[in-house]
């Protein structure tokens, strides 16, 4: 369960973020979670309150927001909308999708107080 | 009035809380959660280049063969290369103690209830080893084909196992590692009369998920094909 962990990662950028931009308390966290990433969203619910517990992000809501996996293809070079790193390109059929979208976590945007 | 909530007039500020009702506002961030990893596994790929180190992340589910891979390299590599070795367990210094007896340098790290090294424990590791000396860092990390996946250490490439005793389709069910992967070993082969394992369709398989996998067939306990891993390593340029 390494989404713990970079649970505990953003809580640390949050605190950072906290001391540059001057907030107190965070209520709302944007998460966008690709379908292609490490990242699990239940198991990153899961440890978000947990993990946030006692600190200024405590209670705040944590909204995932997917975003869906494409790949370009190397053979055609069309991009497709792929659900698994295995899938091959939607138009030649072929295996091989360079990842152009959906393997990245990232805080979007916080609300903040 | 205050302009910010409304209260009061003439309102001023200069108490600490100022605004009792809590005027909320959206921040933009715009930020990868893995940034704080990838920033400690930048450092320590400057690190390795500085001192001309090639690094290895092996990768793989428990009981591939991962640390007889690693004490078969050790004896196969050290009489002209000095080798380091980073080993990640959950508990106990066992396999550190292993490739010492081979003949190696080693730092052990016990992740606890951790399922993976990541880039900042791997820092503080290389930081206690003698890099000035050695040509070679292994890192061996926690038998795991999931968490492993998602946390650059600063490697030079990332090599995962998969042994024959295991299912010929774990490619396809841990997509990530065999994407992520450079190399993929197939371990044991002395055993495949004995096995149902089909090695054309795990292949297959992992060029699937990853079309630039390279892929060495070997049995390190036995010794067989160990020549094309070890040139790999000399020589072997990364996908």
């Amino acid at each position: 369960m390494h989404e713990l962990s970079l649970a505990e990662d953003m809580l640390d950028m949050i605190i950072q973020r906290s001391k540059e931009d001057g907030f107190e308390r965070v209520s709302k966290v944007w998460l966008e979670v690709g379908k292609l990433s490490h990242v699990e969203a239940e198991a990153m619910e899961f440890c978000f309150d947990a993990v946030m517990a006692g600190s200024l992000v405590e209670g705040a809501v944590l909204e995932i927001i997917a975003s869906e996996g494409m790949g370009q293809c190397l053979h055609c070079k069309t991009t497709s909308r792929i659900e698994y790193l295995y899938d091959p390109c939607t138009y030649c059929g072929k295996f091989g999708l360079d990842i152009t979208q959906g393997d990245q976590v990232r805080i979007k945007s916080l609300e903040v107080h | 009035m205050c302009t910010t909530c409304g209260c009061g007039s003439s309102h001023k500020h200069e108490h600490e809380h100022e605004h009792s009702h809590d005027q909320a506002r959206i921040i933009e961030v715009e930020q990868n959660i893995f940034s704080k990893n990838n920033r400690y596994a930048a450092l320590n790929r400057a690190t390795l280049l500085r001192y001309k180190i090639a690094a290895f992340n092996l990768v793989s589910s428990p009981g591939s063969g991962k640390t007889s891979l690693l004490t078969q390299t050790i004896k196969a590599l050290q009489t002209k290369q000095t080798i380091s070795v980073i080993e990640g367990d959950q508990q106990t210094d066992n396999d550190a103690k292993r490739v010492r007896d081979a003949g190696a340098q080693a730092i052990q790290i016990n992740t606890g209830k951790g399922c993976h090294l990541d880039a900042h424990a791997v820092g503080h590791a290389l930081g206690q080893l003698p890099l000035k000396s050695s040509n070679f860092v292994f890192i061996e990390n926690v038998g795991n084909l999931v968490c492993p996946a998602a946390f650059d250490l600063g490697e030079y490439a990332k090599v995962v196992t998969l042994s024959v005793t295991e299912g010929d389709d774990k490619p396809l069910k841990y997509p990530d590692m065999f994407h992520a992967a450079d190399l993929m070993i197939i371990n044991k082969i002395d055993l495949l009369p004995y096995v149902d394992f089909n090695t054309d369709r795990c292949i297959s398989y992992a060029k699937q998920v990853n079309p630039k996998i390279n892929v060495i067939q070997l049995s390190a306990t036995k010794q067989n094909n160990f020549t094309e891993w070890v040139d790999w390593l000399k020589y072997g340029v990364k996908a």
